[in-house]
């Protein structure tokens, strides 16, 4: 089972798909999220957003906001996102 | 009777009002499209945040935030009023301006003091004849910037209600229901009032673990959401100036086009009538001779 991912700005929906493992960086420190993670909000701070989907990743810079997690989808609520090359 | 050159001069100039109204029209066509589809672009993040916003509060139980209290004041009463810097759009300035009006007056019998903080310089302009008292107006707005103006006006408010500066913040403008239809809106943004359904189903609100606190998140939502309804309203107001102004063109254009056709008639009838004249004038003048 794969997560439901999406990254919404105030302007647009940045990123809908789907992903195996996502990280974020959260205001008290990075966290994973895999399938049937617990529900959760989170607040997020400016950093790399990076899914895993099979063998490979996207990553994207994002400003703050937060993330809302359910047991299959994650959604992240930011001030801006782009597309980043994966380090 | 208007002499032939008079009329042609007349249908010459209506033509040039119908070239302009024309082309307004179609330049108010193409920034509705954007304006429309910016207003709908924000739309899944407003909803979503709203979504969580009212978890959050249902699941937090007791939920304190300055933005939810109401202020240390009972008199003052902060309008913001988003009208557009331009005219020639209908009745879009004139209908919200209308209404606000009158929620003003109905606020000053009841004993309020009210203030207003205009937006676009149409809705300043109408309450300044009319013993209103105004912060300076925010004007010559640009939509790539409702962005910044979004962002300025929440920190303005929040820190206005900080101060206690007003016992409540109405925002009056046009909401956007469809391109021949714009209402006017008079909503209450400041102490924020928190739309929470009683839902009781425990699946739905119970569960979430919060990272940091429940409270905390809400410092961080509180504002968020304020700064999220005003750049809708914003969005909103564009959107509907646009539209009035494209149905105002477009009438504006059809009755152009039908002034030219009347006065064309009379043109011809009279151009008609004086060649008329002319061949009676000649054939008159052989039969004397």
């Amino acid at each position: 089972m794969a997560l439901r991912v999406e990254i919404v700005t105030p302007t647009q929906i940045a990123f809908t798909g789907e992903a195996d493992q996502v990280q974020a960086p959260g205001q008290l420190g990075e966290f994973g999220v895999l399938p049937k993670h617990e529900l959760m909000v989170a607040l997020t701070q400016p950093g790399i957003v990076t899914l895993h989907t099979g063998g490979s990743q996207q990553a994207f810079k994002v400003g703050t906001g937060f993330a809302e997690v359910g047991g299959d989808h994650v959604t992240l609520l930011v001030d801006s996102c782009e597309a980043t090359s994966v380090h | 009777m208007a002499s032939l050159s008079d009329i042609r001069r007349r249908i010459g100039s209506v033509k040039n009002t119908r070239q302009i109204t024309r082309a307004m029209k179609l330049v108010a066509g193409a920034k509705l499209k954007r304006a429309t589809d910016a207003a709908l672009a924000a739309k899944p993040y407003q909803e979503a945040l709203s979504t969580v916003l009212e978890r959050v509060v249902q699941s937090a139980g007791d939920v304190s935030h300055p933005l939810l209290e109401v202020p240390k004041n009972d008199t003052d009463v902060l309008v913001v009023l988003m009208t557009s810097d331009r005219g020639l759009c209908g009745g879009f300035n004139g209908q919200l301006n209308r209404a606000t009006l009158v929620k003003i007056k109905e606020l000053e019998a009841a004993g309020k003091k009210v203030t207003v903080l205009g937006y676009g310089k149409k809705g300043p302009a109408f309450l300044k004849s009319r013993a209103v008292t105004m912060l300076d107006p925010v004007i010559d707005l640009n939509p790539a910037e409702y962005g910044d103006l979004a962002d300025a006006l929440a920190n303005r408010l929040v820190e206005m209600m900080g101060e206690d500066a007003f016992s409540a913040c109405y925002l009056a403008f046009n909401e956007y229901k469809s391109v021949m239809n714009q209402v006017p809106q008079f909503r209450q943004i400041l102490p924020m009032k928190l739309e929470v359904e009683d839902n009781t189903e425990g699946t739905a609100s119970g569960g979430y673990s919060y990272e940091p606190s429940g409270n905390e998140i809400l410092g961080d939502l509180l504002p968020k959401a304020l700064r999220t309804r005003l750049l809708q309203a914003f969005l909103e107001s564009q959107a509907g100036e646009q539209a009035s102004r494209m149905t105002a063109m477009d009438s504006a254009t059809r009755n152009a086009s039908e002034l030219i056709d009347d006065l064309t008639l009379v043109y011809n009838r009279a151009r008609q009538a004086a060649i008329t004249k002319e061949l009676i004038e000649i054939v008159s003048g052989a039969e004397a001779l």
